[in-house]
């Protein structure tokens, strides 16, 4: 599927997730795709939860409360909170709405802008299993947009890193372990990155990894 | 109350924190809001930065400005020439800690700070340490556990109940009630963690170069 982005045609593949890292970007054309912007209270029109979602909800293929039903469960919401007030909803509570809200249409594109912001590493592994899900099960591509890297680095299939409204690097994960270019162009190295490119220095072999389990086990055999 | 210390209400919890403490505060959800700070049964101001309106901004800062020489900060910030409108986000979140550490304010943050730019956040982290030194106070409201290691104390408020109030690396040291909440550890700790279950180090080394130069020892 093609999508404009930053006025460039970019192609993107299904059972994906995409990062872009950098600047703001401007995405053009918007059908199939659902996207929840970093100042998710613009996505709210109405007073109830309710009615933002039976409003949100045009694809005439679905019953609208099985619909609404299935998209609690996705993320996993009290059917208790339809009944409530925007302006009542906890941080997290909001942002999982914004999801549902984005994908309550079953759009084929879904992007997150700055999403992991205010999420916490419990919050943000739910996230994980639920975007993996999406891309696997549901063939799904998934854009990420924003800057954290430590995040992305884990979970994302290729990079984009972005600047003056321009695409300057395209590939996998790896992009992020050139710590050259991601200080070049004021973008934060990932913690892991940080340590194995140290580490690296006693020993040129070490192999790269993006989780701390797999480090931990790669250090022992090497030194322990 | 103990004599020269600040207190800060958050809910229904009691906080106290003196001057020169950088204190993190991490738990469920950001609804926890300082309803007032006192110091000495006085009440004082103090400036949250959760939202702002950008008209003010400019005018503070330059007032400001003049007074404390603080343009060596703002070399990529043309205030005079520039719209604030037009600045981003990172650049305002930087301009309004600027002016709540020249006006020698209590900070309070509350889940801004991943909101900078990698640089602005290198350069923030730096000022609000030396404002510290100076018997500033910072409090930090973030869902990023990462963020602590900046700070030298840690409390930790779940379900409005306080489950911990304590230095930043004593606090840390509760790795089970910070992974069952969900917070998580900061990587660098986590990693120290697992070297020392290891075997492969016997204290902590928050510096990554520090840390590969022990195991290599």
């Amino acid at each position: 599927m093609e999508i404009v982005i930053n006025n460039e045609n970019i192609s993107f593949e299904l059972n994906n997730i995409y990062a872009f890292i950098g600047d703001e970007i401007n995405i053009s054309n918007t059908k199939d795709i659902g996207y929840v912007k970093c100042f998710m209270y613009d996505m709210y029109k109405y007073e109830k939860v309710k009615d933002n979602l039976e409003n949100e909800l045009t694809n005439k293929k679905y019953s609208k409360s099985k619909r609404i039903e299935d998209s609690l469960k996705l993320v996993n919401l009290n059917a208790d909170i339809l009944n409530k007030n925007i302006d009542e909803l906890t941080y997290i509570e909001l942002k999982k709405l914004s999801f549902i809200m984005a994908v309550i249409n079953n759009p084929r594109i879904i992007i997150l802008e700055n999403f992991t912001e205010g999420l916490s590493n419990g919050e943000k592994d739910s996230l994980s299993i639920l975007l993996r899900m999406l891309k696997n099960k549901y063939s799904k591509i998934i854009i990420l947009i924003g800057k954290d890297t430590d995040y992305y680095y884990r979970i994302s299939d290729y990079i984009f890193l972005t600047k003056d409204k321009k695409i300057i690097k395209y590939g996998n994960k790896n992009i992020l372990q050139d710590i050259e270019l991601l200080n070049k162009n004021n973008i934060k190295v990932p913690y892991i990155v940080e340590f194995i490119n140290e580490y690296k220095k006693h020993n040129k072999e070490f192999n790269d990894y993006n989780n701390i389990l797999d480090l931990i086990k790669a250090i022992y055999r090497d030194i322990g | 109350m103990q004599e020269g210390s600040y207190y800060f209400k958050f809910n229904d919890i009691n906080l106290f924190f003196k001057k020169g403490e950088f204190v993190t505060i991490v738990g469920s959800d950001n609804d926890n809001i300082v309803s007032f700070l006192m110091h000495d049964n006085e009440i004082v101001s103090y400036k949250s930065l959760k939202g702002f309106k950008t008209e003010t901004v400019k005018e503070e800062l330059l007032q400001l400005i003049d007074e404390n020489g603080i343009t060596r900060y703002l070399n990529d910030i043309d205030l005079e020439n520039k719209n604030i409108d037009l600045l981003n986000i990172s650049e305002k979140i930087k301009l309004k800690i600027l002016i709540g550490i020249l006006k020698k304010e209590t900070i309070i943050i509350d889940n801004l700070l991943s909101l900078l730019s990698n640089s602005d956040y290198k350069l923030i982290m730096k000022l609000l340490n030396n404002y510290i030194q100076q018997e500033g106070i910072v409090l930090n409201i973030t869902h990023n556990i990462e963020e602590s290691i900046y700070g030298n104390r840690l409390v930790v408020i779940y379900n409005n109940q306080l489950l911990c109030n304590d230095y930043t690396l004593i606090a840390l040291r509760q790795e089970k009630l910070l992974k069952r909440l969900g917070i998580g550890l900061p990587f660098i700790v986590e990693l120290n963690k697992y070297l020392m279950d290891y075997g492969l180090i016997n204290k902590y080394y928050l510096n990554p170069n520090d840390l590969v130069s022990e195991l290599w020892k």
